[in-house]
């Protein structure tokens, strides 16, 4: 099976529409801290109201810039960097390599318990979690989501193009 | 050609959609009289911190949700496409619904937006990075950009969990299916 013109550029816009989508989400999360040095900013930025209901917010527990807090805590920040940074590297390296990434669901359920158990031996005393632990533990869940899409992605170029044309091809 | 799930999907996205609406109004609620009821300085953080330290992206996977009840309703396997309508659809519908909820709840307690204000000025005051100068100036902000701020807050809100339900949609359509993908002969 081959991909029509059609096809090619509904899978292409869904492509470039999702990474632009995760862009603004990383753009977003970065908070008013990039253009302001004022902490009160933060409680009325548009920043802080678009994740307000996904993540707690909690200023113990966010990175800072320019002394202004950022829009998600370390977890989520690394969940959104990752998923981003994934999603430009992850279908490149797949079309680059020939070789569709297989595994990507063992590994999304590896980095979901990696942050089941950082969370409940923080909540039950037997370490406590930090900034950088919690940012770590949000790169492996993002990381792991875009390296099982990037499966879809091989996939679909696969059907559209001709491998070994690509401009890109070794 | 490959299969088209032309299966409604509103069934589902209105089951995941009031479920999570439902649920994140009972939290937010929930939470809020918690803050409101304890001395500030021991709270130190938002009702939506707290909501958050149970589990951080929770409304996130509303989408994911209408997504897994979808494909099992009718069997299908769907596109990512598809996916991403439905997980759109059920964020939005989810801000939507519990923004109502949080409204309706103020002709029960008409007290609570005013009270909540209060205590998230003094949980703002309490963090510590700001000074004398800059507490009051965002204290008379709060009060005197209250229900303008609420709507912006409802407006923002939504569509962070629409974009989010959105990509959540399309995980749960990549995972909740065979290991053939649709568009794979």
């Amino acid at each position: 099976m081959t991909f029509g013109p059609y096809e090619k550029r509904k899978f292409l816009s869904g492509y470039f529409l999702i990474v632009g989508m995760l862009a603004f989400l990383l753009f977003a999360a970065l908070g008013p801290g990039i253009y302001t040095n004022d902490p009160t900013v933060w409680y009325f930025s548009w920043q802080r109201m678009l994740f307000s209901a996904l993540c707690h917010q909690n200023p113990g527990r966010s990175f800072y810039i320019n002394n202004v807090q950022m829009a998600v805590c370390t977890r989520c920040f690394g969940i959104y960097l990752s998923a981003f940074t994934g999603s430009v590297l992850f279908p490149l390296i797949s079309v680059w390599v020939k070789k569709k990434f297989k595994g990507g669901k063992i590994l999304l359920a590896i980095s979901l318990l990696i942050i089941i158990i950082d969370f409940l031996g923080n909540a039950f005393g037997f370490w406590v979690n930090t900034d950088i632990s919690r940012f770590i533990t949000g790169i492996l869940l993002g990381m792991s989501v875009t390296y099982m899409m990037s499966a879809d992605f091989y996939n679909s170029v696969k059907h559209s193009y001709n491998m070994e044309e690509l401009v890109w091809n070794r | 050609m490959e299969p088209v799930d032309q299966n409604s999907y509103w069934s589902s996205v209105i089951l995941a959609s009031l479920i999570f609406g439902v649920v994140y109004f009972a939290l937010t609620i929930g939470t809020g009289y918690y803050v409101i009821n304890h001395q500030p300085a021991s709270v130190a953080m938002s009702p939506s911190s707290i909501i958050g330290t149970v589990v951080c992206l929770f409304a996130g996977f509303g989408g994911m949700l209408a997504v897994w009840h979808h494909v099992n309703e009718y069997e299908v396997t769907i596109q990512m496409g598809r996916g991403a309508v439905i997980g759109i659809i059920t964020g939005l519908l989810i801000g939507v619904i519990s923004f109502v909820l949080v409204h309706l709840w103020e002709y029960i307690d008409p007290n609570y937006t005013s009270r909540l204000m209060d205590v998230q000025i003094a949980i703002m005051n309490s963090k510590g990075n700001m000074t004398a100068e800059q507490q009051q100036k965002m204290a008379d902000m709060m009060h005197n950009r209250g229900g303008m701020f609420q709507v912006l807050g409802a407006l923002f809100t939504t569509i962070g969990l629409g974009i989010l339900n959105l990509i959540t949609g399309i995980i749960g359509a990549k995972i909740f299916k065979g290991d053939e993908a649709a568009i794979v002969e």
